[in-house]
């Protein structure tokens, strides 16, 4: 179990910290990242198959990602559109997308080389060394990002865009730039995701934003609960989204090994869920987000 | 005579689809280091005025003249280096869950000489900073500014503002959300503030004591139009009776 646990958490965690940005920082609803999350995946493939290196597969795909982040910003530009419907927008139009770039429902990456395996014969535990230390140093790399002066912007388009605009700052370029990098974390999550469980798949990502969602709240609440100081911000991005993921993935497994039937599964993740937002509303109130974002 | 800074040329505005004109003709000079006081009464287009020079809303027709260069023409960079509204609202000024050592760099981020931004010690320069505006905020930094008190908040407003003081300051009745002393305070504070960085300001009120005490020039406005101006001299001599007509509306006189 613990392995199973480790090989579905790595490729997750990009798009955890993905989520935490756009619903934390950028404060926007952006349900976009399950289509991105399909993107990574279907372009990394694709490419594999037209026999390109998986180096330039994967930087291919996170480009992909970045693409359809500002495609989905530019939906919103100036508010026009709100950024939930923008975002189910982007994801009806990417699932075209993501069909026209594979040209079939899904791509077996089974006996291709990629970045984790050499081909047939690729043990496990190398697998999940090689996609925790992408996944570790991309999500490092993005949370330093948060610390500096361009992260503080991030935050500042977030909390009051209209303020943002007053001090002679271009909105438009920060949400762009917000979005690009959530939807790049989410196709490079697809991407780890393909290669770990070995296919890219059109449906792969459905409902995968809302479940990172509840990982990432159920990490912040544990957080909150078992250190009271306040870490760093890029670091506290970090820990919330490793911690959230984990214990969702410890969740679920533990679900499937009770030898629940699958049919029950969405339905009890779902409750859980609804249990775990319920409980962030609550502390929302007590004013928690407030301070959650120092 | 000066050259005007602030030019407002046959100024109004109304909303589309609906008849009421909220601010109709309105032609108005100020001048450098002006302290304008824009007395009305509740709908009387005192803000629909101040959001017109901002920027906030756009005039119907007329022209509004910034240094003789029609404001539509600024960058929104140069002209949030220029011009600097505070209201009663400090939300709309301040970023709310950020801390007040990242709302003073953000506030920095206005500035179009960027010498400030690389401070060897922030924290230093903005405590020093804050303490001239509110000793409470300097020992502050790392509280979210949320959490501050209305009167704090405000006096921040006035702080970040003043990092780089702006050519023209509007005042749209910021302290009228506080309590009468820290209003009070407040108010001097600014005045005082103003004096002492020579802008030019231009502040709305329906408080007739203010009117009354603050600025060198009034201006009051009836229904989007200017009812009356008194100059330098006549505000001198004007006395609270005075104000009171100008206040009711016509009929009632």
């Amino acid at each position: 179990m613990f392995t199973a646990i480790l090989s579905q958490l790595f490729p997750l965690l990009p798009l955890a910290l993905a989520v935490y940005i756009s619903f934390f920082i950028l404060r926007a609803t952006d349900l976009t990242l399950d289509g991105s999350f399909v993107l990574g995946a279907a372009v990394f493939a694709k490419m594999l198959e037209l026999n390109y290196t998986p180096t330039i597969a994967g930087i291919t795909a996170l480009l992909a990602g970045t693409l359809s982040g500002t495609g989905v910003a530019l939906i919103q530009r100036k508010q026009k559109i709100d950024s939930l419907l923008a975002g189910i927008l982007a994801t009806f139009v990417l699932l075209s997308v993501n069909l026209l770039i594979m040209g079939r429902p899904n791509i077996s990456l089974l006996t291709k080389v990629t970045l984790l395996s050499n081909g047939i014969n690729a043990s496990e535990l190398d697998i999940n060394i090689l996609s925790g230390a992408y996944s570790s140093i991309l999500c490092l790399g993005v949370c330093l990002i948060l610390v500096t002066r361009y992260g503080l912007l991030l935050r500042a388009f977030g909390d009051n865009a209209n303020l943002l605009h007053r001090l002679g700052k271009n909105v438009e370029t920060h949400r762009i730039c917000g979005f690009a990098l959530t939807n790049s974390l989410a196709a490079a999550s697809g991407c780890l995701t393909a290669q770990t469980i070995g296919y890219a798949d059109i449906g792969m990502g459905f409902g995968l934003t809302l479940t990172a969602l509840g990982a990432v709240i159920l990490g912040q609440q544990i957080l909150q609960k078992f250190s009271p100081k306040q870490l760093l911000h890029g670091m506290q991005a970090f820990s919330v989204c490793l911690v959230g993921v984990a214990f969702y993935l410890l969740a679920t497994n533990g679900l499937l090994r009770l030898n629940l039937s699958p049919i029950y599964l969405k339905m009890i993740l779902g409750l859980i869920l609804i249990m775990f937002l319920r409980t962030a509303n609550l502390c929302r109130k007590k004013g928690f987000y407030a301070s959650s974002t120092t | 005579m000066h050259h005007p800074l602030l030019e407002i040329k046959n100024v109004s505005y109304s909303v589309p689809g609906i008849s009421r004109q909220i601010l109709s003709q309105i032609n108005y000079k100020i001048y450098p280091e002006d302290f304008v006081i824009l007395l009305g009464s509740n709908g009387s287009g005192k803000s629909s005025l101040l959001k017109t020079l901002d920027r906030r809303t756009e005039a119907t027709s007329g022209d509004i003249l910034l240094n003789n260069k029609k404001i539509a023409h600024y960058s929104q960079k140069e002209f949030a280096s220029l011009v600097i509204t505070l209201t009663q609202n400090t939300t709309e000024s301040l970023f709310p869950s950020l801390t007040v050592l990242e709302n003073c760099l953000l506030a920095l981020e206005r500035l179009k000489d960027k010498t400030l931004l690389k401070q060897q010690n922030p924290k230093q320069f903005f405590s020093t900073h804050l303490k001239q505006f509110n000793t409470n905020l300097a020992h502050h930094l790392s509280t979210p500014v949320s959490v501050l008190s209305g009167g704090e908040q405000q006096a921040l407003v006035l702080a970040l503002s003043m990092l780089h003081p702006p050519k023209l300051l509007l005042l749209d009745e910021h302290v009228s959300a506080l309590d009468p002393s820290a209003a009070e305070y407040l108010l001097t504070f600014t005045a005082k503030i103003i004096a002492a960085y020579k802008i030019t300001c231009l502040l709305t009120t329906h408080n007739l004591n203010t009117a009354l005490r603050f600025g060198n020039r009034l201006l009051a406005l009836n229904n989007g139009n200017i009812s009356r101006e008194f100059n330098e001299k006549e505000k001198k001599t004007l006395t609270q009776e005075d104000l009171l007509k100008l206040y009711l509306p016509s009929h009632i006189i």
